[in-house]
């Protein structure tokens, strides 16, 4: 399968895997990028809008285009259909992907490179680490570039919660006691599956790191079956249903019919109460073994039509400066390593979040690696089949 | 006119509609006959661009040994059917009292629904049916109700109601216009010398005016139900996490981020397909009948 499809598209003479920076620079001023992104969070779509866009025009002279997704599998499914057609110039010259779509686009070849490593800011990032090259344990290799940092934490309503729980003994022992004020998002959902993911990492104490094993499955799987199963009479309606979307589930906690929710963004809580659709008693809280965290990276696609504009746009992304800027706006956690930067970044990245997020320390002692992405696939089976419809 | 020249008018009548309709054929020949073929492959396993190249029956093997697909079918076919009787009834009901109505108004009002898409139907019956909404906050403010969750579940309810709410809402306008058409070719001269023969309100109802539409009738059911059917986004928006409709079950499959999982979902189109297809065609069969009887 051609993952690394020539350079040589219609648009630009230059390949970005071996050309010059400045010559791709260049290449790049006056063209326009169209990034792709899931539109459901306005922070994001903003600091794309209000920031990224008026910089990126003022340095580089590069228009760029944000493009909302409803969900990042959607650009996976265009783009094998472009594939398919034998669209050489394609519509979409960078993607925000999560790990689950660059898995699916990583087995089609639909990602360009290796083009990441080459970037000059990826000099403050440190492709060593496991956080970074590898994407829910796929092997980054070069074809994506790494630019926000996110961790799963558990929101509660400090109103009607005195101490949250540490631990899913814990958070069953609660929700027993509170019938009905608890959920989950039902996967494949992304907040919901990540919800599922942890509790099987927590509870069977194996990072699943390696790929997808059957025996392994076959002998861990009942726990986390029969600890949901455990669970499920006392959640919101009864188990009977679940939220369909972390959308929904937020829905039930704005409007009290439960009493938690969680996310994949740290400073989710913080930021819903600043747009007052939580209420301001809302605080975050992380388990004592550790939640998720995973790094979020922006993906080339094979036909990219403007690569010299998107690779421009990716470094700009991950510059010490936008860093900065993006953690002041949304309080999303920087990739850059903090030993590579100058003091002043790093004392500019290291701002403790408001009181409803947790602050960065806290965060850091508490992180477990996301599983590879070939569990993902079973554990949302598994979770129909064993949970769902038993 | 002789049977011959008859004959010819109709054949060259049958010519010049087809030319007619060749370009609206040609559309629907290419692009869902093409769609089809397509999905077809799939669903047999055949997707180079994804590295699947196998043919086989596995999916539809798999499809028939995975319960979760039973239930989607067993629920699919409750839901369309349920909605597509409940509308059906309804708009006979409707369209037999509007004959008769004067007003000139009444219509275009029974029509508003028609016009609304059905992704924002949907959301607008969740904002009226669901526990925090519209109807329980009326239900709580009266008193009638503590707090959300002593509302019944409406919305992703096992029973579907928010589902079937919707589509009868949708639907009830659709065939009350087409029995209303219908009704047009029954004419007052037929019920007034039933009548006038002693027939009785009731008799005329079953014995004169019912059997003239039933055919026209059960076109508009069979439409209702064949969208219904294949229609997901109501579904996904209303329906319960478990089971899940069949066009929400491949659309589950179409998104999955295992590409191997593709047969599967092209495999459940199919069969949604083939079951509508099967339908038309013994729809098809019984109006040539009524043809003949409703024309001798």
């Amino acid at each position: 399968m051609a993952a690394c499809a020539p350079g040589g598209d219609g648009d630009s003479a230059i390949d970005i895997r071996d050309a010059p920076w400045p010559a791709i620079e260049a290449a790049a001023r006056g063209g326009s990028v169209s990034l792709f992104m899931w539109g459901g969070d306005q922070g994001y779509n903003d600091f794309v809008d209000d920031y990224a866009a008026p910089e990126l025009a003022r340095r580089h002279g590069i228009t760029l285009r944000r493009m909302p997704l409803a969900e990042t599998s959607d650009l996976v499914n265009k783009l094998l259909a472009e594939k398919r057609a034998g669209r050489r110039s394609g519509s979409a010259d960078l993607v925000w992907i999560n790990g689950h779509g660059f898995a699916t686009g990583a087995d089609a070849g639909l990602w360009f490179g290796p083009w990441a490593e080459r970037l000059p800011n990826a000099r403050y990032i440190d492709w060593q680490s496991p956080a970074i090259n590898r994407d829910f344990g796929r092997p980054v290799d070069g074809r994506e570039a790494p630019w926000s940092h996110a961790q799963f934490v558990m929101i509660y309503d400090r109103a009607r919660i005195d101490r949250p729980p540490r631990d899913l003994s814990g958070l069953l022992e609660w929700a027993r006691a509170h019938p009905g004020r608890f959920t989950y998002p039902a996967p494949p959902d992304f907040t919901g599956t990540a919800f599922v993911e942890q509790a099987f990492v927590l509870l069977t104490g194996e990072a699943y790191q390696q790929p997808f094993d059957p025996a392994l499955f076959a002998a861990n799987s009942p726990q986390l079956w029969s600890w949901l199963n455990a669970l499920e009479p006392y959640l919101w309606r009864g188990g009977e249903t679940y939220p369909a979307s972390s959308r929904k589930l937020n829905e039930l906690y704005a409007a009290g019919e439960i009493f938690m929710t969680m996310s994949y963004n740290p400073q989710f809580a913080e930021r819903q109460i600043r747009l007052g659709l939580f209420p301001a008693s809302t605080r975050s809280f992380v388990f004592d073994e550790g939640t998720l965290h995973n790094t979020s990276y922006l993906a080339m696609p094979f036909n990219a039509p403007n690569k010299p504009g998107a690779a421009v746009v990716a470094d700009f992304l991950q510059s010490p400066a936008a860093q900065i800027e993006k953690q002041k706006a949304l309080g999303a956690l920087t990739v850059l390593a903090p030993e590579r930067l100058s003091p002043r970044e790093r004392e500019a990245l290291s701002v403790r979040a408001g009181p409803a997020g947790l602050p960065l320390e806290v965060l850091e002692a508490h992180r477990i690696l996301q599983p590879d992405s070939g569990w993902v696939v079973p554990l949302q089976q598994g979770w129909r089949r064993h949970v769902a419809g038993r | 006119m002789s049977r011959a020249g008859n004959r010819m008018l109709r054949a060259g009548g049958g010519l010049r509609a087809a030319l007619l309709l060749a370009p609206a054929l040609a559309v629907i020949v290419l692009l869902f006959g093409g769609g089809l073929v397509d999905a077809l492959l799939q669903s047999l396993g055949w997707l180079p661009a994804a590295g699947l190249r196998g043919l086989s029956l596995d999916a539809y093997r798999n499809l028939l040994g995975d319960p979760g697909f039973l239930h989607a079918l067993l629920l699919t076919v409750y839901v369309a059917s349920t909605a597509t009787a409940i509308a059906t009834v309804l708009s006979v009901a409707i369209a037999l009292r509007l004959r008769s109505s004067r007003s000139r108004w009444l219509l275009p009002v029974l029509q508003i629904p028609l016009t609304m898409p059905y992704l924002l139907a949907a959301a607008a019956v969740a904002l009226l049916l669901a526990q925090s909404g519209l109807v329980a906050r009326i239900a709580g403010a009266l008193g009638f109700i503590d707090e959300p969750r002593d509302f019944p579940p409406l919305i992703n309810d096992p029973w579907a109601v928010g589902i079937i709410f919707t589509y009868v809402w949708k639907e009830v306008p659709f065939v009350t216009l087409i029995v209303l058409a219908s009704l047009r070719s029954v004419t007052d001269e037929l019920e007034q010398a039933a009548r006038t023969l002693g027939a009785t309100p009731r008799q005329v109802l079953m014995h004169v005016t019912l059997p003239r539409i039933v055919p026209a009738v059960l076109i508009a059911a069979f439409l209702v139900f064949a969208f219904t059917f294949g229609a997901f986004e109501v579904p996904l928006l209303l329906g319960e996490t478990w089971p899940q409709t069949l066009p929400v079950l491949a659309w589950n499959e179409y998104r999955s981020i295992d590409l191997a999982d593709r047969p599967a979902a092209m495999a459940i189109a199919i069969v949604i397909a083939l079951i509508t297809g099967l339908l038309a065609a013994a729809l098809l069969r019984l109006s040539k009948r009524w043809g003949k009887w409703g024309h001798s």
